[in-house]
């Protein structure tokens, strides 16, 4: 006997063609983490999911387990969008920075419900943040995305031999060791002002929604974000195809 | 199988949503079809790449160049239509209702895949403005978050001229019930409403 359905709240990650009709969706969703989909129909009309396969809102949806393993995707709702997105390419870029971030972090099938949270959380604060304070909620919820995903980027302490960094020092930062490195242990490629290391820690300190409250100008969020760019490029070995609407 | 047949039924297969087994019965009934049929079929595959090029002006696809709309003197040159592909321009053609002139930006903006504002032709549309003094630019993106984003950039390139930007409408379709009307969808067009002449 076949399984009942299952209904989440869900975030579409991608979308890719499948066969003569079909689409294959990722979905990053609160009970089920994140899983891949087929969407029957969904080429051929867009009446079959109501024009909900859409990135970028939050969805209900209902899945079928499907014979090899792929779930089948049902009834799909729009629950939220976030109309403040659309009307900023900074905004845009950001939250496809987090969701793709969290994309190719995530591993299959594996319920994640304080990263679903974030992601409920980072749109809307997204949507919302006024232009100058983009790039800081873009940040924040990108380390928070990482430390979930089980790479907690160091700054207070070296990555190496575990020393702490002295408060007001300049230090360096190494993608390839997660984290600052101090001078004896050889240090790293990117310099972070010391104000933009309390500016990071002022920013992960605050909920995403008062970000803009810690303060942090563009040049060291610049810096934080070059950090956390050079640790995902390394990481996933590629760039996120979203980074480059930071710089449009 | 004969080696034309699979030949053929495996080109058919890589046509988007043609699957193999469409593909087969596609290629078994050319096999039976008259053979001028076959032939101009041939032909008007081989002449769709030989001939069919953006148009210069508004990037519509087409054999002549400017495109049939653009080339219409009874066409109206103040306006122009922004549509994301070819099909959006000939489905705003059928409904009779639209004179003007179209810019085909071949895509929306869609971050996830990559795709950015430079990847849009949005300079051509900017230069046309400029050159013609168009009074209206009507951004008729589809409802989405990339349509929309798409909407806002072409706003923003246009924000310096003196020509009115405007969105198509959006909200309950014609003929479509309330109750089954998604929240969001709901939403905008009551945040959109109107009032009645």
């Amino acid at each position: 006997m076949d399984a009942p359905d299952k209904t989440t709240a869900a975030f579409l990650v991608r979308l890719v063609d499948y066969g003569e009709s079909d689409r294959i969706v990722t979905l990053f969703t609160r009970d089920y983490g994140k899983i891949s989909a087929l969407a029957r129909g969904a080429r051929k009309s867009r009446r079959r999911f109501g024009g909900a396969l859409e990135p970028f809102c939050l969805l209900e949806v209902t899945l079928a387990s499907h014979a090899r393993g792929l779930w089948r995707l049902g009834e799909t709702t729009l629950v939220a969008a976030y109309p403040g997105l659309a009307s900023s390419l900074a905004r845009l870029g950001a939250a496809a920075r987090i969701l793709e971030l969290a994309r190719e972090v995530v591993p299959e099938h594996e319920p994640d419900p304080a990263m679903f949270e974030l992601l409920e959380q980072a749109l809307p604060a997204l949507s919302r943040a006024d232009e100058p304070h983009v790039a800081a909620t873009a940040a924040a919820a990108s380390l928070r995305v990482l430390a979930l995903a089980g790479f907690e980027l160091r700054f207070t302490d070296c990555s190496v031999c575990g020393a702490p960094v002295p408060k007001g020092a300049r230090v360096r930062f190494d993608p390839w060791r997660g984290g600052v490195v101090c001078t004896p242990c050889g240090g790293g490629p990117i310099g972070l002002a010391a104000a933009a290391v309390r500016g990071l820690l002022a920013l992960l300190a605050l909920p995403l929604s008062r970000v803009s409250e810690a303060g942090v100008d563009a040049p060291r969020v610049a810096q934080i974000e070059e950090a956390i760019d050079a640790f995902v490029r390394h990481h996933l070995g590629k760039p996120l195809r979203s980074s480059r609407f930071r710089a449009s | 199988m004969a080696d034309p047949i699979r030949e053929l039924s495996d080109l058919l297969a890589r046509l988007p949503g043609v699957g193999r087994r469409t593909a087969l019965r596609l290629a078994f009934h050319l096999l039976g079809a008259p053979e001028e049929y076959a032939r101009e079929l041939g032909q008007a595959i081989a002449r769709i790449r030989d001939r069919v090029r953006p148009c210069s002006v508004c990037r519509n696809l087409t054999e002549q160049d400017p495109c049939a709309v653009c080339g219409n003197p009874r066409r109206d040159r103040s306006i122009i239509c922004v549509v994301a592909g070819v099909p959006d321009l000939w489905a705003i053609e059928e409904t009779g209702s639209y004179r003007g002139l179209y810019h085909v930006l071949h895509g929306l903006l869609a971050p996830l895949d990559g795709v950015g504002p430079e990847d849009l032709h949005l300079d051509a549309l900017r230069a046309r403005v400029q050159a013609d003094g168009t009074a209206e630019v009507i951004v008729a993106t589809r409802p989405s978050v990339e349509g929309e984003a798409t909407a806002f950039v072409v706003r923003d390139i246009l924000k310096d001229l003196p020509v009115r930007v405007s969105r198509i409408a959006s909200g309950v379709p014609h003929g479509g019930e309330l109750e089954y009307a998604d929240r969001v969808t709901l939403g905008f067009a009551l945040d959109g409403r109107r009032n009645m002449p």
